[in-house]
């Protein structure tokens, strides 16, 4: 049994720790809003649509739209929020000390953030065209 | 003088010995493999793929720049999208989140608590939950269903 127990690799005591568990229950609620957000995007974006593709003119009038606006902004914010988190863990588990650590949530920090602001021009710059 | 302390990586007796641990800036990286576990299969399973659905994400959104550029870079790259090659990859894409998404949710449960003891069926579960649905989405990708 305890070697069973064993077997459960992750988030292990160590990775919490290192991580963080506010990190963790943060990765794990973004998960959760994920698998509906995502699976709204796939949904919306091509099972409903004809040939599972839009055209441009399909694009931008469905992001005119200020609720789908709001959805794929949150969906962005959200898959972001993840992603760096996960990549934070994965670059913390490498072992680095200290400011290694530091410099690791700063880095992750910017490109977050960096994404973010990429994406939101991206979506501000289609929805407008509509 | 007394004997020193066990430690985590000291092997116990009939245990085969541990492998030398890596040193330097990638030590980490030897516990991500260590063990054949499922545990440890499940884990890597996840590390890998997410690491995957992030090179993606900014594949995505560098591909969608050409929206900005007008209706006609846009028909450009729907061409290319439409190619049955192209789908064969891109349907990777849906086997990659379907496993990090379904084995995501099982790693929430089993690190609050839940179903501890039964993370290896959780486990296949997850993947085989994951390979149903990903020849459900590819039939429905390449108009059978």
């Amino acid at each position: 049994m305890i070697a069973d127990l064993e077997e459960v690799r992750q988030p292990s005591p160590a990775q919490r720790g290192r991580g963080g568990t506010t990190a963790w229950i943060l990765q794990v609620v973004s998960g959760a809003l994920l698998v509906i957000l995502l699976g709204v995007h796939i949904v919306t974006q091509h099972f409903v649509v004809k040939g599972g593709l839009r055209d441009y003119a399909h694009v931008v009038s469905y992001l005119s739209n200020p609720v789908v606006l709001a959805v794929e902004s949150l969906f962005v914010v959200v898959l972001i929020w993840h992603a760096m988190l996960g990549l934070r863990a994965v670059l913390l588990d490498f072992g680095f000390g200290r400011r290694g650590q530091a410099w690791i949530t700063y880095g992750v920090t910017v490109l977050g953030a960096l994404t973010a602001a990429y994406s939101f021009w991206l979506i501000a710059t289609i929805a407008a065209k509509g | 003088m007394s004997a020193a302390a066990p430690t985590r990586r000291t092997p116990r007796p009939g245990q085969r010995p541990l492998r030398r641990p890596v040193r330097g800036p990638l030590r980490g990286t030897g516990g991500w493999a260590r063990g054949r576990h499922l545990g440890s299969v499940a884990f890597l399973t996840n590390r890998v793929t997410g690491l995957l659905l992030i090179g993606y994400l900014y594949l995505h959104l560098g591909v969608l720049y050409l929206l900005t550029e007008g209706s006609g870079s846009w028909a450009s790259v729907l061409h290319l999208f439409k190619n049955h090659a192209f789908m064969a990859l891109e349907s990777l894409l849906i086997l990659f989140i379907l496993v990090h998404g379904l084995n995501g949710l099982r790693l929430a449960l089993v690190g609050t608590g839940v179903g501890v003891r039964h993370h290896r069926a959780w486990f296949t579960t997850a993947v085989s939950v994951s390979a149903v649905l990903y020849v459900v989405v590819v039939l429905a990708m390449f108009g059978v269903i």
